[in-house]
Formats: C-alpha cells, structure tokens, sequence
C-alpha cells in the first residue's frame, strides 16, 4: 500500500507554473475574494487560538457545475497565499481521491486515514502554510443515506467516516493546513462533511457578461502567438456571441474559440482570421445538443 | 493528536533489536525539530539501556508503552511480543509533529510490575524521564509557531486595495 | 510503511528461538527484580546471553536455563530451571505463547531474599552443543533437599517450549 501514489502533486509556492491560474479563471470577484479571505482568515485564527474557539476545521468547500474553474481556483490557491504568510512561502498538495477509493476491497478506510493523518501531516511537518486539493470529493465523501447503503460498499461509508475524523484531529494538530474540497455533485455528499466546511462558495456558471469576459480573456491569450486575435476580442459584437453562450460553463466557452476556428478550412491555416460569424456559427453548433435535449425532455428550461 | 505506533519484538526480532528500532523512532521525531539537538535524544535514553530490553522482554510495553508527550505530540509506543507481534504492521517514519518539538519533550514510563524500581531509578538520571501518568492528550500551546503567526498582517491590507 | 507479518508457513526455528531465548530471559529480570537482588547484570550481559541461549535453542541443544540464588549464608535457594523441550516441527497451527499474566500472579507469591543475594544463570545441554562467547562450564548447586514446584509451561513455538520450575528450601 503505497500512499505516495494518491499524491498526485506536491509544490510549493511560489512556482511560476501557477502563477496564472487565478486569473485565469473569470468568476465574479466576490468568490475569489471569499477563498482567499477565508485561507487567511483559517491560517491567522488557527495559529492563535484553539478550535473549541474557532469551529474552524481548515476546510473550504467549492461546489458547481462543470467547468466552472472550481479546481483551478484552488490549485492556484496557494500561489495567492504565499505573498500573504510571514514566511512568503506556501505549499500545495493534490491528491487523487479515485486512487484512494479504488484499492482491493476493504483498504479505502486505511489508506484514507493513514494519507491524511499520518502521510500529510508529515509533508507539512516544518509548518509552512499548505493547501491539500480534494478534487471531486463526492467519491471520498459518500451521503450515507438509505439508498447509498444499498448502493455502495460499506468499505466506502467507512472510508467517509474515516475522512471526517481526520478533518477533525487535523483541525487542532495542524493549524496551517487547509483542504479544499469541489465536487459537481452536491446532493451526493455527506451532511456531516458539507457542515464541516468553514466556507461553502458556489461557483456557478458565467452569466452573460462572464461568457464575453471569458471570450475576451480566451481571444486575448491566443493573441500572443496570433494577434489580430486582440482586435477581435474588442469587437462590440461579440455580445451577441456572448448571449447566444449564455448559460454555458466557462470551460466550454473557451473551447468555443477552437470550435470556431475549425468551422473554415482557412482558420485552422490562420487562426487570426477568425471572425464575429465564425464564433456565432460556432456557438449554434455547440448548442445544438443542448437544444435536443431539451426537446426529449420536454422543453425542460435552463442547462446547468 | 494523540498516535500510537507499534513495534514487532520476537519472534520477529529480538527485545534489543526492537528496543533499538523504539530509540531510533524517537531520535528521528523529536530530531527534526531545530530545537532538538542531534544525538541529544540516545544520551536521553542511555539510563535506559539493558532496561528497556527487559522491559520489551518482559512484555511491559505492549498494553501501555510509552509514551512521548511534547508540544502538539503525543506519542504511544507499544512492543508486541508472541503472536501479536506476528500481526504488526509497522510504520517506523518519523511521525509528524516532531518537527515543532522542543527541547522539553518527556517520555512516560510504564510501570513495570517487578522492574518498576529500576525503571524509577533510571527515570531519576534524566529530566526527558518520567514514571508518572502521561497527559491524556498533548499540551495545545501554539507558542512556537503563534510567536510569528502565519500570516503577514501587512500584506494582508494590501489585499484591501 | 512496512509490513513485518511472517507467512504462516515459514517460522523458522530462529523465530522460535528468538523468543523462547527473550521470555526466559525476561522472566528472569522480573524474577530477580521480585526479589529484590540488582538486575544490572543482567542489562549489561543481556545481548550476550540472549545470543547464546537463542543460538542453543535454535540448534536443539538446550536442556535447560537455571537462574540460582546464592544468599550471603552459602545457600542456594530458590532455585528457578526453565525446561525446554523440542516438539514439532514447525509446521501446523502451533504458533507463539507465553503465559505473562500467570507468571505475573506466580511471582507476586514469591518471598523476597535476605539483602546481599546474587544470582548465577546455568544453561544445561542435551548433548554436544555449539561454544559461545561469555560462557563456560560450571557447577550447578545440587537440587537434593529443595521442595519443587511447577509452573507448567512458560512460552512455546512451533519448534520447541519453555516450561518454569522453582525450587526452594
């Protein structure tokens, strides 16, 4: 059992390899502000007082639909941190919760409890602030209701149980490390985890304004390598192009740039002739599923 | 967090082999603090040397063992002997909080039945020695790392920009 | 992390060895600390003695481990002899025991010894057997005029165990 394997990354801060990811994300300001707010907030009260005082279990929960940016915004957390600590330095640690779930029948439990109460702890042993990424937590976390007994393995509930203890004792031992948890998956999480999180942010998807700050910010990058790229991110039409995405998550607005340029033989050679009506035949195709679906099910409003 | 890790003794090796493992677990903990000299920890535990060998012999450490207590530490090792010892899956990394230690650190003695007077006699020679009953849970003072805080209150408000 | 658990097929006669050698050598520390006489001695001579008596076991030629009591007046008493016996080879359900908490309720029975006492460790053989270092032949007190009472047995591995008998005036 070896638990190096369900650590899928271990960094520490600053790397420049995650410099960008926070802004790369476009959300509404609030949410950047509330995770950042909130890790110095669990770090400065943590360090101070006991958590009898403070109810604070160092975690933080990002919940949403897909491609909202959830697990980019807390792997790119600790490079914000960083600035922030007394020692200018933080660290980040992913782990991989499939690979933990996944083990020969009956281990879940052990290798949860052992990753996060005896392997983590001794990667943070010299008390630099860290960050710990539980990406789609929903498979760590399992609701232990009726139906999830009769879904899931007992060995999986255990392995639930087996987290929340460890969040628990890492609360007071380990003042300086925060998890982050995101999941697509709200209904399918346990309560007692949910009512854990010192702080729950819903990152939803962009509105309309966030789909053309998205389309702006993808043109924008792409104009490094091709750039009469820029000046179509500031063309006033892609409003419309903005609308016709809304309600889509950010993560398939952006790969609408690339839909778009494969429409035309012409913009894969030269993507910078990239047009207002490519992106706009580009948004329809991209839609056209969603519209189907919708039909099937009877007009059923909204996508996410 | 309270831990407790367990050591194998015989069949799978002898007491002195697992005294020696138990004595090397603790250097390594406590050693990876700065404020834990280097080798200080062995000179700590010389008084209990041929000692904790009975005691490990003896089966005086398996139920209650003993037990590390610093800042943010608490620590209890047990040496399992005879079939249990066949059953132990043994973790012997340093473990983690022994990086915050001090030079304050204290290891309870169990109280060994016939040995006991010479484990009170060998807790005498050294200040990191105790025979008395180990704090149920570690000390929380957080002075060590509280004193510099974690956060930068000045970049903080710079955040208020 | 390691794991040390040994497949249940392949104790070997050092496994059994290896612990019969430390419950003897354990019980006589709790003896001789029941009775009150220094157990220093047998701190400092520890490794060395376990060595042999491990090594005597693992080859078969051990008979028996005697701890005597030798009061400042000249006599021997009490007298303890662990008895081993080879049984078995190795296989089957016969796994690793020692009887502590009896030995434990056995010698809260124990009567101290007048201050002064000092203790001598015999080890007797089943025929030729190899040398070790730190030991060499002797005399044993003579049993003949001791009530004998016995414990029953000690420890045991698939290989061999270890019984307890204590003789005393």
């Amino acid at each position: 059992m070896d638990v190096n394997d369900l650590i899928k990354t271990e960094c520490k801060m600053p790397d420049v390899r995650y410099a960008n990811l926070w802004d790369s994300i476009i959300v509404d300001r609030s949410i950047k502000d509330r995770l950042l707010r909130s890790a110095a907030l669990s770090l400065r009260l943590r360090a101070e007082l006991p958590f009898e005082a403070t109810a604070l279990h160092g975690l933080a929960f990002l919940y949403g639909p897909p491609g909202t940016g959830k697990t980019t915004l807390a792997r790119g957390l600790a490079y914000q941190l960083a600035p922030l600590t007394t020692r200018r330095s933080a660290r980040f640690i992913e782990i991989n919760p499939h690979g933990l779930m996944s083990s020969e029948h009956g281990q879940s439990q052990r290798r949860v409890t052992e990753l996060l109460t005896e392997h983590v702890p001794s990667m943070v042993d010299d008390g630099i602030p860290t960050v710990v990424l539980l990406d789609e937590v929903e498979s760590m976390v399992v609701a232990r209701s009726q139906a999830s007994l009769a879904a899931n393995p007992a060995d999986v509930h255990r392995a639930t149980d087996a987290v929340l203890t460890a969040i628990d004792s890492n609360a007071s031992a380990f003042p300086h490390l925060i998890f982050v948890a995101t999941s697509n998956f709200t209904g399918a999480i346990d309560e007692a985890f949910l009512s854990r999180a010192d702080v729950a942010i819903h990152v939803p998807a962009p509105d309309a304004a966030g789909v053309l700050a998205i389309l702006k910010a993808t043109l924008g990058a792409m104009s490094v390598a091709f750039p009469a790229l820029a000046q179509l991110s500031r063309r006033p039409e892609l409003e419309r192009v903005a609308n016709a995405l809304a309600g889509m998550d950010g993560r398939r607005v952006r790969k609408t740039v690339s839909e778009a340029m494969l429409g035309r033989i012409e913009t894969v050679i030269q993507p910078g002739d990239l047009t207002v009506e490519d992106l706009l035949s580009a948004a329809l195709r991209v839609k056209q599923p969603e519209l189907v679906a919708q039909a099937k099910s009877g007009g059923r409003n909204g996508t996410n | 967090m309270e831990r407790t890790r367990l050591i194998a003794a015989a069949p799978v090796r002898s007491a002195s082999e697992a005294w020696q493992i138990l004595s090397t677990l603790l250097a390594d903990t406590l050693e990876q603090s700065s404020l834990v000299t280097n080798g200080s920890v062995a000179t700590e535990l010389a008084p209990l040397k041929g000692l904790g060998t009975a005691l490990v012999a003896g089966g005086h450490l398996e139920s209650k063992g003993l037990v590390l207590v610093d800042n943010g530490l608490h620590l209890t090792i047990r040496v399992l002997t005879a079939d249990a010892a066949l059953d132990v899956e043994e973790n012997l990394n340093p473990v983690p909080g022994g990086a915050s230690a001090t030079d304050g650190w204290t290891l309870y003695l169990p109280s060994a039945g016939p040995l006991d007077n010479a484990v009170k006699l060998a807790a005498k020679k050294s200040s990191h020695l105790s025979t008395n009953d180990p704090p149920a849970s570690a000390p929380t003072e957080k002075s060590v790392r509280g004193s510099h805080g974690l956060i930068d209150l000045d970049a903080l408000r710079g955040l208020g920009n | 992390m390691t794991s040390t658990s040994v497949s249940t097929a392949t104790y070997t006669r050092t496994h059994t060895a290896t612990h019969l050698a430390d419950v003897i050598l354990g019980s006589i520390a709790d003896i001789l600390g029941t009775l009150g006489i220094d157990v220093t001695r047998v701190f400092a001579d520890w490794d060395r003695d376990q060595q042999a008596i491990s090594a005597w076991i693992a080859e078969g030629s051990l008979a028996s481990v005697a701890l005597e009591c030798h009061q400042p007046t000249g006599a021997v008493s009490p007298i303890f002899e662990f008895p081993v016996s080879y049984v078995g080879t190795g296989e089957g359900d016969r796994k690793f025991t020692a009887d502590r908490a009896a030995l434990a309720r056995y010698l809260a029975k124990l009567q101290t010894v007048p201050a002064g006492t000092v203790y001598r460790i015999f080890c007797s053989y089943t025929g030729s057997h190899s040398s070790q270092p730190g030991w060499g032949p002797a005399a044993r007190a003579a049993l003949s005029g001791l009530r004998s009472y016995s414990f029953g047995t000690l420890a045991s591995g698939p290989h061999a165990s270890a019984g307890l008998r204590y003789f005393t005036k």
